[in-house]
């Protein structure tokens, strides 16, 4: 591949990479799709690749087989898609080695497996397969980060291209000065996605008051929580959106420097992405003067060591420097002085995901989706015994019910829904009767909850409160960076206090010391992770006050899950 | 600090009481400041600011208000702290509670109970009782080293050990191991500190807020013991110590922070170089010569002898080597000795050749053998620092302190040339490996790219510079490029950074030029022929006008603790105290006034009191060698300093040394002078006796006596004046303070420096008067109003500038560029 020296020859390939993908659609051979990302690896896309490949060519099947990303319905894994000449695609889920054969043996035989099919991609049903947009899962969301999702290779700048991918980028680069793309990002109302919800375009707009020289534009893919995965999903099958999103971030602040962060356990994320940007250096997306304008960039791609600490903003940029990753003092802030004390600005993966769609659409159209104070939509994660696990993408404001009884399908066979656990391990959990909050920034903190960066958890009767606590405490215990006192000391300190209570020991005055504890960790803390890392304890002690009173007074566990008993056995001397 | 500029003020109410502090303050400085004190266990002076402890927390009362740490938050107009308010001791009780869960709590058996944050706090803060009480996890000691031990249930992961080891020594030798309540200090790959790039600083023991980190060698209770504050002998930085001793002994040291030069941070000779002075293999007796034996004899009966055998060698038959690491006083009294007594002006340093090469250059660039700017600019003016020569990091360690402190928080470039590959090599902007006897040629490569990109700025416009300019013809960047195998680009951006004051690119210069840019170096401990590349870089500095202003200069560390003094004393064959011409009639005339009637005026043993000093240059170091040789030269008076820090003493003087009459050597160990020597005198040690040193960027100090010396040993001061009175000369100074008094009136250069002065301080000549301000830079001029040559001083406040000036009669320019004739050898070699 030539760079591209120009508007002119970019509109020319971007031509002629739409032309193959048409005729891609067009032709009369099979195409078949096997979503490759690291949840369905897990669950044998490789090997169901590797027997589709095997298979159509035993069967001489003239195919065209493609990698493409992870679609977001986790719960259909190994999923694939097939067209068949002459009929719309279908994607079957669930498409594991054995199934493999059968579904081969069907599409020859011109059947459709509408057992296994998700949806078709097609406006009307397609021999009893509905419509994959009428599919329950899909039917609610609003998909702008996702729509390529599972439709696109990831490791294919052409596919991105041919989708109308880098218009944002060449509309900003062409046709707009870096104040205007500002001001885009700050009509549109964008919040940082990363958990803390400040608003995107006021913090660009200050890092391009901020007169010091370089300055950099940081993405945060890091993502270090236990139960969210939406990052690593979205740059795992659509790469390039996010690169598009920080080259239009590094162009808005007039620098050429860039960097993805990404965390060290995202492998394949990782790979996709420097992919990405190896192919954008080739077509002279990247690089200096880039189509012929005056404008450079330059991006690198930082991996992260398993530290979780390292998602704060300012210890991912100690950790970028090469140094031990811990947070420092504010102010200053970042925008102020971040990497190697100059202009940082720091957003997150989903945020940067978002600006393509902003600076194409305009910011207005952007703040129309959504709710007023929290406008676009928002990739979800869920875990827990529900029926379709997966990343969803909703418009902002979708009540919490409806996410997890329409999109996300409901609890599973045999399991009584007891709470959801919001904001990763940085808020409180939900209870059933508050589960009509809509899912946005305000209202969810409003309850005691927390949007953070959509990861939700899920739990059922037989979860216990107590140790659900403890489980979400030592993480922020084992996660303390160590810097400061009341995180690094604080913490443990709560998690015995559980641990007694777990194991019988409990007296009444625990509460109260844990209250007062959290208190003090909550104000005194040095960054947000210590700030907030007490809020699950507290806010399950506010959801499930009369579980803790069963472990502290009856010495009961009501979930029978804490070693309470046998603790209490032990410790007796009793056989 | 000394701050440039005055800041802008802010009115802040602390605790209900108004003041007025310095706007981008801390809270906790401006409380400091004004006198309240805000506990604190992880702030440390110098380091930027760290936030972990929390106990520093304040609330700010009002609409916007909150706890804050106070370390880290700074002061904003209006504000209204309070530091005693219930939310912030109850805050700080919770703080003191989480590090007591597991904290040892073994302070009868701790180094540090005495002196210890927590234990203050805890008994401060009255926390008694403790809700988060369970069973103490314990660990193991940790060896760190042989020096530092670690014990993980003390530390309270404050961070300062770490980050002194990295933002000040540069070293990064420990490190915060694991995360939350695991985490611990340690090296790497838990090695032994000694295989790591550690340069047992001690600092991380220093710093250390409770006795986590702990000194192997000490263990006395801190209220055992007595402290003196005095100055390091073992090297020209001039740190301040805290010299901690009983019972005749010194313990430890330890560090006054804020205070000196060194703002209490020391180097691994400050912190165990003690042990040098309580050395086991001391010299404690007075010995003389039988036969091929030493044998001890009572000190009187020694300086008898001493001032019998002296007799027969008055006039040029005699020579003296002064000590670099004896203070001012005694070599002001040893050359007094020499000129007054001996009547001869045969004295000069007992240095090696290179560190005699770097005062030769200093000498032919400058007009004296000085470093023209002081190593504090660092903190306030210097943007770009050229670093040449050995490992200034083992050189003089403390002054590489704030190379690297001046990296992180100024921003300052630095470019390194040095063959050893030490840590700021690594962090520098440009480290250049130039081959062995290369140095001059790499820099004068520089200069040929500073005159062909146009950014030369000559402090002297004279005939000098015109010839210097001619002789850089062999010099092309690419010849020595090619001839080094040092890649072009390196020495052009070496080049580019130091003439642009660390920018790099050309540009347009502001209105007062380019930053300054500073050269340190330690050529003076490199072995070989240095001077071509000393006065390279002098020409260097002349060429690019980074002479004559604040920040820029060249800072020549030349090892010894007072090689600089030694030369002001006048321990030189040319030069009287104070750099004035020994050919100089007028200064003659006053210094006989001074000196001659001390006369008595019986004549014993033919030995005639003088009339008159000697006018004519004596001998210096190699042409004493070859007087020796010759057999002029009989007798000398050697003061030795040999200790494990000194450099080797020549072969060829040593081998002389043999062929001598009569040789008196005073000396604090055994060593090769004292096996050549016929009489040996013990001599005492920087921490046994009072005085001044002056160090390589010439700050006057006061030294201070800590401990007694070992058995006989006397300091040299009490030993000249002990032997001129044998010989019928009366010095009779009771104390060191009388010596600098008479230096201070007979010395220009001293004049404002007085002993009850130096107590408040350090003081860097010149110092104008005895009220004026302290602080200052010297600029060298090369035009002088009047015709002669003047050492300009111009003061850090007020821009009062005034000049001391010399006319020694000399006609050639004091500041000019010097051509090194044998500079192009290596490159006619390759």
């Amino acid at each position: 591949m030539a760079r591209l020296a120009d508007r002119q020859a970019f509109e020319r390939y971007a031509a002629e990479a739409q032309a193959r993908w048409e005729r891609l659609w067009a032709g009369d051979h099979w195409v078949i799709s096997v979503g490759i990302s690291e949840c369905s690896i897990a669950k044998g896309a490789l090997e169901t690749y590797r027997h589709l490949e095997l298979l159509l060519a035993q069967e001489g099947i003239p195919a065209t087989l493609r990698r493409v990303g992870c679609a977001g319905w986790c719960f259909a894994e190994p999923f694939v898609e097939v067209r068949a000449p002459g009929a719309p695609p279908v994607v079957y889920g669930n498409v594991t080695t054995d199934r493999v054969p059968d579904l081969v043996h069907a599409l020859k035989r011109g059947e459709v497996k509408s057992e296994w099919a998700l949806g078709a991609r097609a406006d009307e049903p397609f021999a009893g397969v509905q419509p994959l947009s009428q599919h329950p899962f899909l039917a609610r969301q609003r998909r702008l980060l996702f729509a390529d999702a599972g439709v696109i290779d990831p490791e294919s700048i052409d596919d991105y291209i041919a989708r109308g991918g880098y218009r944002a980028f060449l509309k900003a680069l062409f046709e707009m000065t870096p104040d205007e793309v500002v001001a885009e990002v700050k009509a549109s109302n964008l919040r940082g996605r990363g958990g803390a919800g400040f608003p995107a375009g006021i913090k660009w707009e200050s890092g391009r008051r901020t007169q010091a020289w370089p300055k950099y534009v940081v993405v945060n893919s890091h993502e270090g929580e236990p139960n969210v995965f939406k990052d690593r999903r979205l740059l795992e099958t659509n790469p390039h959106l996010v690169l598009e999103g920080l080259l239009i971030g590094c162009y808005a602040l007039e620098t050429p420097y860039g960097y993805n962060y990404i965390g060290g356990e995202h492998a394949l994320a990782v790979e996709r992405f420097q992919e990405a940007v190896r192919q954008a250096y080739e077509l002279g997306l990247l690089g200096d003067n880039i189509l012929g304008t005056s404008f450079s960039c330059h991006i690198r791609v930082r991996t992260g060591g398993g530290a979780y600490i390292c998602g704060e903003g300012s210890a991912l940029m100690y950790a970028i420097m090469g140094q031990r990753g811990q947070p420092r003092t504010k102010p200053p802030r970042s925008v102020e002085e971040g990497l190697w004390k100059r202009p940082t600005v720091l957003n997150n993966t989903e945020t940067f995901a978002s600006v393509p769609s902003i600076v194409l659409n305009g910011g207005a159209w952007y703040a129309s989706l959504g709710t007023e104070q929290s406008t676009g939509t928002k990739l979800v994660t869920i875990q827990g015994p529900v029926k379709r696990l997966g990343v969803a993408e909703i418009e902002m404001g979708m009540t919490m019910r409806e996410l997890i009884f329409e999109v996300f399908g409901g609890m599973r066979e045999g399991y009584r829904f007891k709470g959801v656990q919001t904001g990763g391990v940085s808020a409180g959990p939900l209870r059933e009767d508050q589960l009509d909050v809509p899912v946005d920034f305000d209202s969810l903190t409003e309850l005691g909850g927390m949007l953070g960066s959509g990861g939700f958890v899920v739990f059922d009767e037989s979860v216990c409160a107590v140790d659900f606590a403890r489980y979400l405490m030592a993480f922020n215990r084992y996660e303390s960076c160590s810097k400061c006192n009341p995180c690094r000391l604080g913490n443990p300190a709560l998690v015995e206090i559980l641990d007694r209570i777990r194991n019988g020991f409990g007296r009444p005055a625990d509460l109260d010391i844990i209250r007062e504890g959290a208190k003090h960790i909550i104000e005194l803390s040095l960054c947000g992770l210590g700030q907030v890392a007490p809020m699950p304890l507290l806010g399950m002690m506010k959801a499930f006050p009369e579980e803790f009173d069963a472990h502290i007074r009856e010495k009961r566990c009501p979930a029978n899950v804490c070693p309470i008993r046998e603790a209490a056995l032990v410790a007796a001397g009793d056989d | 600090m000394a701050v440039g500029s005055p800041a802008r003020l802010v009115t802040v109410t602390i605790n209900g009481q108004q003041y007025t502090v310095p706007e981008g303050m801390t809270i906790l400085e401006a409380c400091r400041m004004v006198g309240i004190e805000v506990p604190n266990l992880c702030y440390q002076p110098l380091l930027r600011p760290w936030g972990s402890c929390r106990i520093c927390t304040v609330e700010i009362l009002g609409r916007r208000g909150g706890l804050v740490e106070s370390c880290a938050a700074q002061v904003r107009d209006g504000m209204e702290i309070s530091t005693d308010s219930p939310a912030c001791e109850e805050s700080r009780k919770f703080v003191l509670q989480m590090y007591l869960v597991d904290h040892a709590l073994d302070c009868p058996t701790c180094d540090k109970s005495g002196e210890c944050y927590l234990q203050d706090n805890t008994y401060y803060h009255n926390v008694y009782a403790n809700p988060y009480r369970r069973p103490k996890i314990a660990g193991p000691y940790k060896h760190l080293s042989d020096l530092i031990d670690y014990k993980w249930e003390r530390c309270i992961i404050c961070s300062r050990c770490t980050r002194v080891c990295d933002e000040v020594i540069g070293v990064t030798a420990i490190e915060v191991l694991k995360r939350g309540l695991e985490a611990e200090i340690g090296t790497a790959y838990g090695m032994d500190l000694r295989d790591t790039t550690c340069t047992s600083c001690g600092m991380c023991i220093a710093v250390c807020p409770v006795g986590a980190l702990t000194d192997r060698k000490f263990a006395h209770h801190p209220w055992e013991l007595d402290a003196t504050e005095t100055v390091c002998g073992f090297c020209d930085v001039g740190c301040t110590l805290n010299v901690e001793h009983n019972r005749g002994l010194v313990r430890r040291v330890t560090h006054l922070w804020e205070r000196g030069v060194n703002y209490g941070y020391t180097c691994v000779r400050g912190k165990w170089g003690y042990e040098q002075v309580q050395h086991p293999d001391r010299l404690e007796t007075a010995m003389v010569r039988r036969g091929d034996e030493l044998v001890a004899v009572p000190l009187d009966e020694a300086l008898d002898l001493v001032a019998e055998r002296l007799r027969r060698y008055q006039g040029d038959r005699f020579a003296a080597l002064a000590s670099p690491d004896n203070t001012n006083e005694e070599n002001y009294l040893l050359q007094l000795f020499t000129r007054a007594v001996m009547g001869t002006n045969n004295i000069d340093r007992l240095a090696t050749r290179s560190q005699g090469a770097v005062d030769r250059a200093l000498l032919d660039s400058f007009g004296l053998p000085v470093s023209t700017n002081s190593v504090q600019e660092m903190f306030t003016h210097s943007a770009c620092a050229l670093v040449v020569g050995p490992s200034i990091g083992d050189r003089a360690p403390v002054a590489s302190y704030w190379l690297y402190w001046s990296r992180n928080y100024r921003e300052t470039k630095t470019v390194v040339i040095s063959r050893d590959d030490y840590p700021l090599c690594h962090r520098a902007e440009v480290w250049i490996r130039p081959p062995e006897g290369t140095e001059a040629a790499v820099i004068n490569a520089m200069a040929r790219v500073i005159l062909d990109e146009g950014l030369a700025r000559p402090a002297v416009q004279s005939s000098t510079f015109q010839e210097w300019v001619a002789s850089l013809r062999d010099y092309e960047p690419e010849r020595v490029a090619s001839a080094t195998g040092i890649p072009i680009e390196k020495i052009r951006r070496a080049a580019l950074l130091y003439a642009t004051g660390g920018r790099g690119t050309p540009g347009t210069p502001g209105d007062e030029g380019y930053p300054p840019s500073v050269i340190y170096h330690t050529l003076a401990h490199q072995d070989g022929d240095v001077y071509a590349a000393a006065v390279a870089l002098n020409n260097l500095a002349l060429l690019t006008g980074n002479a004559g202003r604040p920040g820029a200069g060249v800072i020549a560390f030349r090892g010894p603790a007072n090689a600089q003094g030694t030369l002001d004393m006048g321990c030189h064959p040319a030069f009287l105290p104070g750099y004035r011409p020994v050919s100089d009639r007028e200064a003659r005339r006053q210094l006989e006034a001074a000196w001659l009637p001390r006369w008595s005026a019986t004549v014993v043993d033919g030995f005639e009191p003088l009339r008159a000093l000697p006018a004519t240059p004596g001998s210096s170091l190699e042409q004493m060698i070859e007087a020796i040789e010759a057999g002029q030269i009989k007798a000398m008076y050697v003061a030795g300093s040999s200790h494990e820090f000194a450099p080797p003493i020549e072969p060829r003087l040593l081998s002389a040394l043999e062929k001598l009459e009569f040789l008196v050597v005073e000396e604090c160990f055994p060593s090769p002078l004292t096996e050549r020597a016929h009489i040996v005198l013990p001599a005492a040690m920087f921490m046994e006796k009072d005085g001044t040193f002056t160090n390589a960027d010439r700050t006057v100090q006061r030294l201070r006596l800590a401990v007694d010396p070992p058995g006989d040993a006397r300091p040299s001061w009490w030993l000249i004046q002990e032997i001129a009175r044998r010989l019928g000369y009366q010095l009779a100074f009771s104390h060191p303070s009388l010596v600098l008094q008479e230096v201070t009136h007979l010395t220009p250069i001293y004049r404002g420096i007085i002993f009850p002065r130096l107590e408040r301080g350090p003081l860097t000549w010149p110092v104008r008067g005895l009220a004026g301000p302290a602080e200052g830079a010297v600029r060298l001029g090369a035009t002088v109003p009047g015709g002669g040559w003047a050492i300009w001083m111009e003061q850090a406040f007020g821009g009062v500038e005034s000049a001391l000036q010399f006319d020694d009669g000399l006609s050639r320019e004091r500041v000019r560029f010097v051509i090194a004739e044998q500079a192009t050898r290596t490159d006619e070699e390759r």
